[in-house]
């Protein structure tokens, strides 16, 4: 993985398949870009750069239906160890598999399952719940491929939640 | 001044002949290197780094009279980017004068007229009980090492060192 400069505002992430194009948000303060899932196959933590935020989406065989948005980027943690930060967000409404999302929403967010919960927590960094928004965290070891722990987590979502 | 990425992604910034090595740093997110202020002759905001600080150092020292930390970045204001030129003091200790005079009567709050005085020169100024922080905000076209410059002398007038 290779970042290159394009000019003040934008860089690029030279990944084994594809070149991400990065831009700098000025409410993040990060170069932002996105990417599929399978474009981040080989890639890992070790020469993943600072300062950039992936949005990485999914295509072709929908692993887990009911990410809105999958954020990956390098954060350093009071160890000062740094990992590869992987941020999963579902939100209840939008577009796609409503009935899906308004299940999940039901055991987790409005009549909570205890146990459930409890196991996203073990298996998660961290978990949020909100009536409006579930989050969860994983830390991704700097050796490990990145899309190798995307798949890991979605499978566990599809097996624990759907 | 050029931002430079080497090997593993790890970044430096060229200014003049010099190569200065950027260090990540987690709490700030942001990439922090450390250059003499004279360095910096003829330098402007349009080649620094969105994603980079510059911490001023004066013979090889970041805590310089009569500031403790001074550093320059960008800044975002209403969607127009800006040279932010940042001056820390801290008012415990070594600044007790500059320290009453901020604080007349009480620990509370911070002498109205005093703060205005400092605002005609500079575009922010920030008071706590132990810290002080000035702010000067420029265009990106405009060279920052006078300023810079410009903004030392004033201060050192105002607080009697000249």
């Amino acid at each position: 993985m290779k970042l290159e400069l394009i000019n003040d505002t934008e860089r690029i992430l030279k990944l084994e398949s594809k070149s991400i194009k990065l831009k700098w948000c000025t409410d993040h303060k990060l170069f932002e870009g996105e990417c599929n899932f399978e474009d981040l196959k080989g890639a890992k933590g070790i020469d993943f750069p600072f300062g950039v935020l992936i949005n990485a989406f999914q295509t072709g065989d929908i692993i887990f239906p009911l990410y809105d948005m999958v954020l990956v980027s390098k954060e350093i943690d009071e160890r000062k160890t740094p990992w590869i930060f992987v941020h999963y967000v579902i939100c209840p409404e939008f577009e796609t598999n409503q009935e899906m999302r308004n299940k999940l929403f039901h055991r987790l967010a409005i009549n909570p399952e205890k146990q459930l919960i409890k196991k996203c927590q073990r298996y998660y960094l961290r978990v949020e719940i909100e009536s409006d928004m579930i989050q969860f965290s994983s830390f991704v070891d700097l050796n490990e491929d990145i899309y190798e722990a995307l798949i890991r987590d979605a499978k566990f979502n599809k097996k624990e939640l759907l | 001044m050029k931002l430079l990425i080497k090997e593993n992604n790890e970044h430096a910034l060229q200014v003049g002949p010099k190569e200065l090595p950027m260090r990540w740093c987690p709490e700030h997110k942001i990439y922090e290197c450390f250059c003499e202020i004279s360095e910096l002759q003829g330098e402007n905001g349009l080649s620094l780094p969105c994603d980079a600080k510059i911490f001023l150092t004066k013979d090889g020292h970041w805590s310089f009279q009569p500031y403790h930390m001074a550093y320059v970045t960008k800044t975002n204001i209403a969607d127009k980017t800006y040279t932010h030129l940042n001056y820390g003091i801290i008012l415990k200790g070594s600044n007790d004068r500059l320290r009453n005079n901020l604080y007349p009567r009480s620990n509370k709050n911070p002498d109205k007229a005093y703060v205005d005085k400092l605002l005609k020169h500079y575009q922010a100024v920030m008071v706590s009980e132990n810290y002080l922080d000035l702010i000067t905000f420029i265009p990106l076209d405009k060279e920052f090492y006078k300023a810079i410059i410009n903004d030392l002398d004033f201060f050192k007038e105002f607080i009697g060192l000249n």
